[in-house]
Parts: structure tokens; sequence; C-alpha cells
């Protein structure tokens, strides 16, 4: 007798669809029965299609058939966009097309809070699972994979990438994969899993932790099926790769009476951190942070020191770089030696003015140019990162300003080629009134994060966030490589 | 498995441990405790005093007496005899002027430990996570100070390594002006053991170790206690 299958080897054959069925489809626009055969079909899904639907003769183009028991052949994959009456139903059917398994959209099962819809949950997870079905959610958006064609939602970023992800909540997960998506940062699987009833959060965080084309894990969860496998299943999975958490619902934890000092003060903190922490995941902050994250992840190296050359602007922008990179655990470290010996060598007025942050504006007419010195400070030991602000704020006419904005994203990319030290670009990205949308200023930055990105350099709006998601991402590799060296 | 002590306590249903019981677990768990012994009487308390050596510490020994230190049952570097015998008179009137009809079992006799720095280790279960072992200054502050670490059962030894010098006292364990640094591979070890003694225990539910004074030479736990729940199975 053949072994029992893993969990993660069901998962992967059930992510790999050489047909999907859609039952409950729909041929009204904007209903879900519609929308979910128009994101694959607008995808690129080249698999079969069977929409189902009693009702229809054709939905979109494709033959529709009343029940899953009519199509003529296998059905790898089943998204049930029917109502949570006619699951059951259609469960039984599954056997027959030798499915391997039900993403269920369908909602209004248990976390509607009412007892009818709680067992009707646990009666279909029950027979899922006599029929060894894989089922995901219910009241999920299910699998984003851009490799295969599969989608649930318009213009998901086509070009696949290596950030997985595993998210209890299908529109954070939109959200956070369009606002990835613009940063240049692409996708291996995407995961919304909602309820988690059958398929859950830990049975996906072990299957991304073993896929291969997956680098980068971005979860976003609100509660466990299972702590004490999460907690094993964490850890296991933050030691081969960077894991990044947000935890929503942190707060409300509420308070039970105790008996001792431990279970009182226990009561006070949050679990979550311990847990995060002790694992060695990447606890994000909020949506921002878990973006900037995966951008960070996506497209650094192994960084392990977090003595940071902060390049560009002048001023304030220079002063408040300094104090957002130490607030955030990074060292703005004096100018090293050897770059101050090329600034007396070459500028010697500027000895004693010049440091790091370096402000491009006390450079005018100086004998040395600032790209002269960010070529030095990326050679210099020093330097663990550099940090390189474009100076949006620049105040000379359009023509001047487009010319220095080029100027400088052009030695930012030649500094980077060169391959000396890791290097982000920060680079504003205002909430813009509706009079600016047509501005060629902004259309302009924005085109240079698109150059960017496709040249492989991490950009932020902030040096805020450029600093936070360095010094976490800088945490993450240090442990990880303490606990393989096994010192502490 | 063999455990006589745990499996006695089931027998006798015991839920809460005072001190005395408790110390009983924690050495089976293979926690270094200071010998603790219960007098019944004044006289017994004397004699015993005698024989574990002076100075000696009082605490009283009731269920009912929840906080010890605030129901004036706790008293400490007793001299001789007469101290002693004048510490477990006063010990019981003002427990049970605290807690009116407080079933007391006796008093507790234990030599009195000098030096050290006081730490807490301690155990809780999260309803999710399940056990979670706590370090951090021990004594009468913590509740105050919350200069604390937590991490989930089982850890490893870089865990251990990370709860001990996370807490904002770590210079004080490190040897501040002057003082003994506190040997960190013990308390290392017994932070391990202790999780791998409750990850093999469900029934624990709760547990503290206050004070444990951590020395250069070693660490000795001074009181204890916690609470068993004999329905609980692993999560």
């Amino acid at each position: 007798m053949k072994p029992e299958r893993t969990m993660s080897e069901k998962l992967d054959t059930f992510f790999h669809p050489r047909s999907i069925a859609v039952v409950g489809a729909s041929g009204t626009p904007n209903t879900f029965g519609y929308l979910f055969m128009d994101y694959l079909i607008k995808a690129g899904y080249k698999g079969m299609l069977y929409p189902v639907n009693p009702k229809s003769e054709e939905i979109l183009g494709f033959k529709s058939y009343p029940f899953l028991k009519d199509i003529p052949g296998d059905v790898d994959y089943v998204i049930s966009c029917v109502g949570a009456g006619h699951v059951l139903e259609m469960i039984h059917q599954c056997p027959g097309r030798n499915v391997k398994g039900v993403h269920l959209f369908t909602a209004r099962m248990r976390e509607t809070g009412d007892q009818k819809g709680h067992d009707l949950e646990q009666h279909i997870v029950s027979e899922a699972g006599k029929l060894g079905l894989p089922l995901l959610g219910p009241n999920c958006m299910g699998l984003y994979y851009p490799r295969e064609g599969i989608s649930y939602a318009y213009d998901l970023p086509e070009k696949p990438g290596k950030v997985g992800g595993i998210f209890q909540s299908g529109g954070t997960s939109i959200n956070f994969v369009r606002y990835a998506g613009v940063r240049g940062v692409g996708f291996s699987k995407v995961i919304s899993y909602g309820n988690a009833s059958g398929i859950n959060e830990s049975d996906l965080l072990e299957y991304l932790a073993g896929d291969d084309e997956t680098g980068i894990i971005a979860i976003y969860i609100e509660g466990v099926r299972d702590g004490r496998r999460f907690f094993k299943t964490l850890r296991e999975a933050a030691a081969v790769k960077p894991v990044i958490v947000l935890k929503g619902g942190k707060t409300g934890a509420g308070t039970r009476s105790t008996f001792s000092h431990t279970a009182s003060i226990a009561g006070s903190s949050n679990t979550w951190e311990v847990l995060i922490r002790q694992c060695n995941a990447v606890m994000a902050a909020d949506m921002d942070e878990l973006v900037d994250l995966a951008v960070a992840f996506n497209y650094l190296p192994e960084i392990t020191g977090k003595r940071a050359g902060v390049i560009g602007g002048s001023g304030g922008k220079v002063v408040l770089a300094a104090d957002e990179c130490e607030q955030a655990g990074l060292e703005v470290v004096p100018l090293p030696e050897d770059v101050r010996d090329l600034i007396r060598e070459r500028a010697p007025e500027l000895d004693n003015w010049l440091g790091n942050p370096v402000d491009f504006s006390i450079m005018a007419g100086a004998g040395l140019i600032p790209m002269e010195l960010i070529e030095k400070m990326a050679k210099s030991s020093g330097i663990d990162i550099l940090i390189c602000n474009v100076t949006e704020e620049n105040p000379f006419d359009d023509a001047f300003w487009a010319q220095l904005i080029s100027f400088e994203i052009n030695e930012y990319l030649k500094v980077f080629s060169a391959g000396l030290k890791p290097l982000v670009v920060t680079m504003a990205n205002p909430v813009l009134g509706i009079a600016d949308t047509g501005e060629w200023r902004w259309k302009t930055l924005l085109e240079k994060r698109e150059i960017l990105a496709s040249e492989g350099i991490a950009s932020f709006t902030s040096v805020r966030s450029a600093a936070t998601s360095l010094s976490k991402l800088a945490n993450y590799y240090l442990n990880r490589r303490m606990q393989h060296g096994g010192v502490k | 498995m063999k455990n006589s002590v745990l499996d006695r306590l089931k027998s006798q249903g015991s839920n809460l441990l005072a001190e005395v019981e408790a110390k009983e677990v924690l050495k089976e768990a293979g926690v270094q405790v200071n010998e603790t012994l219960l007098a019944e009487s004044r006289e017994e308390a004397v004699s015993l005093g005698a024989k574990l050596g002076f100075p000696v510490v009082l605490k009283v020994v009731s269920r009912d007496v929840l906080h010890k230190t605030e129901a004036g049952g706790v008293r400490l570097n007793l001299a001789g005899p007469d101290q002693v015998g004048e510490a477990y008179d006063g010990i019981i009137a003002s427990a049970l002027e605290k807690y009116p009809g407080a079933r007391i079992e006796g008093v507790s006799v234990q030599r009195m430990i000098g030096g050290g720095t006081e730490v807490i280790i301690g155990m809780t279960k999260d309803p999710q996570f399940g056990p979670m072992l706590m370090f951090g200054l021990g004594g009468i502050l913590v509740e105050v100070l919350k200069d604390v670490s937590f991490r989930m059962v089982p850890i490893t030894v870089a865990d251990a390594r990370d709860m001990i010098s996370e807490i904002k006292g770590y210079p004080l364990l490190k040897g501040f002006r002057g003082s003994l640094p506190v040997n960190e591979d013990d308390l290392v070890e017994i932070l391990i053991r202790l999780s791998d003694f409750i990850d093999q225990h469900p029934e624990i539910e709760e547990m503290d170790i206050n004070p444990l004074f951590a020395t250069a030479s070693g660490i000795i736990a001074a009181d204890a206690r916690m609470v068993l729940n004999w329905k609980a199975t692993a999560l």
C-alpha cells in the first residue's frame, strides 16, 4: 500500500490544476460566479475551465454544465460560489470527477456566529475529510498563482516572483499584492484561506516553507487553529526563509483571574510578540510595513550589519534622516577614515563640515562631487548599507530639476551595479491632490521608481520606512546566522 | 513515567501547591531548593531552626493565605531560638488577623540565604499557545517593575540566553558595582530543565519560583508555588 500523502504533497497537486470548475458560475457581471471565471480568463489560465450552473448553456464563451458530475473528464480544482446550502451536494460529487481540492468562496458559515452556520461548516469539513479532499476556506478568495495564470482579482501582477503569501483576509491580500506589486515585487503563490476549517495556516506555512518557488513568506493572521503546531511550524519555516507576520487584532486579549504573579504579568503582555521573536519571524507593525518588508527582503541580500551611510537631501531632511535611522535601530556612523581621507585630499574646507548623513547642498562648488563621495562610501568597510535619497525638493526649474533627478538615479544605479554595497533608494510618494495628478514631476518620480525596480533596487517612500525595514531585515539574518552557528 | 511527587499529589487531589509541596516538585524537575521543613508548633520551629542552622526564615503555611508577606507571614534572618519562637507566634497571630478563620498548617523553616541576586522564574499557560516560561528580576517588586521576558515552551539554549539578556536588569546579573556576576550557564540550565519538565507535565498550570537566589556559585529556589490541573492534557 502506498503511504498516505502529506498535506504539503496534496496541496502541491491541488495548486497545479490541469482543470478548474467554477461551481455556481454566472453570466452576470460583478457577481462572484462571473468574476471567478473572468479572473482566470484575464490571468491567462491555460488549463480546462468548466462553468457549472444548471440554468446556463454557456458562460463567458465556455460550455456550462448543470452539475459537477456532468463534466466529461477529471476536474482538479473546484471553486465554489454556490450558497452554503448547496455545498454538501457538490462535495459528494467530487470523487466522481477525481477532484484534488475544493476552494470554498462560499461564506455565511461559522463566521456568522450562528449555531446553524457553525454546524453546517463542521459537517462539510467532516464529509470532505472522509473523502480525503483538501478544503480551502470557507469564506476566502483562494489562490493567486501567476505562474499558472490563477488569480482572484483583476490586474494583479502577471510576472511571477518569489514572495509567497498566507492571508486570513482576502481583501487584505489583494491590497498587499497590489501595493507590493507596484514596487516591483513578484509573487509565487498567495493564498487567502478564510475560516481555515480544512486547510489551516500551519498547513499553508509548512507548504510554502518547502516550496522552491517561494523565497519569502508574508502572513496576515488574526487567530490560529492550532497554536502549538503554528509555533513549531513558524519556527521551522523562519529557519529556512524569511517569514513576515502581520497580526490583526492585537488588542483585547482580555484578562483572567490568576493565582501566580507569572500569570498576572503574562495577561498584560503580548503573546504574539513573544512567539514571533522566539521563532525569529519578522513582525510587521501594519500593512505599510508588511509591504515595505516584502520589498526589502525581495531585493536585498543577507545583510547582517547595521552601519548605515545616508546620502542625499539637504538641511532638515538630512537631520531627520539621521533621527529616523537611529530610531529604527540602524547606526548612523561618522564617516569612516578612508572616506574622510578623500574629503581631506579633495575638499579640505569640508573636512569638519561634511558628515553622515551626507548633505549634498554643502558640497556645491567643492572639489569633490557627491557621486565620487558615494562611490568611496560604497567601497568603505566601515559602512554596511547605503540609503540614497532622491532630492525631489531641489529648487530648480523643470528642465534642470529633471536633469538632476535623472543624474542622481543614474549614479545610484551605477554604484548599485558595481555591486559594492547593498543599497536602497528613498523617493517621496506624497498624497496628491487632484490638481497634482497631471504634474509631470510626480510622474517622473514614478517612472524612476519603475526603472529602479526593473534594475533590482528596493525603493521606499521615506527614510523611516527604509530604515525600519533594513533594521528588521538585518536582525532576521543576524539571528538566523547565530542560530545556525549554534553560538549565542 | 516515574513521578513520585506528582503522582502522590494527584492521588491527594492537590491543586494549589504551597511552598513545601511546590519545592518537592521542583526538586524532581532538577532545581536546587532551599531545604524547607514544616513546624506545627513553636517548639518544633525552634528545634528545626537549630537543626538547619541559624539564621533561618519562617513563613506561614496555609492554603488560605495567598499573600504571605502582606499578612505578616514571613520573618527573615532569625538568629537564634528566642527569635524563632517569638516569630512563630507572631506569624500565626498576624496571619489569622489578616485572614480570619484561615486553616493554618504551621510554619515553614529554612536557612536564610545570604547574597545573590533575586530572580523569578515562572510559568503560565496561554490559551492558544500553551505553556510559557517567564524569567525576570524577582522579589516583591516583580509585579510593579514587570522586568521579565517570556518564551513558549519548549525553549532552546539560545532562547534561554535571550530570555536572560533581554531584561532591563541584565547588568545586575553581570555584576553591578562590585557584586559578583551570576553564573548564567546555571540559569540557562535551570530554564531548560524547567521547560522540559513542563513540556512533559501538562497538568502544571501555573508556577512561580520567587525568589530564586542566583549567585556566582549556584542557584537556589527560596520560595515557590504552583497550580495543578489534573484534567489538563497537552494542547
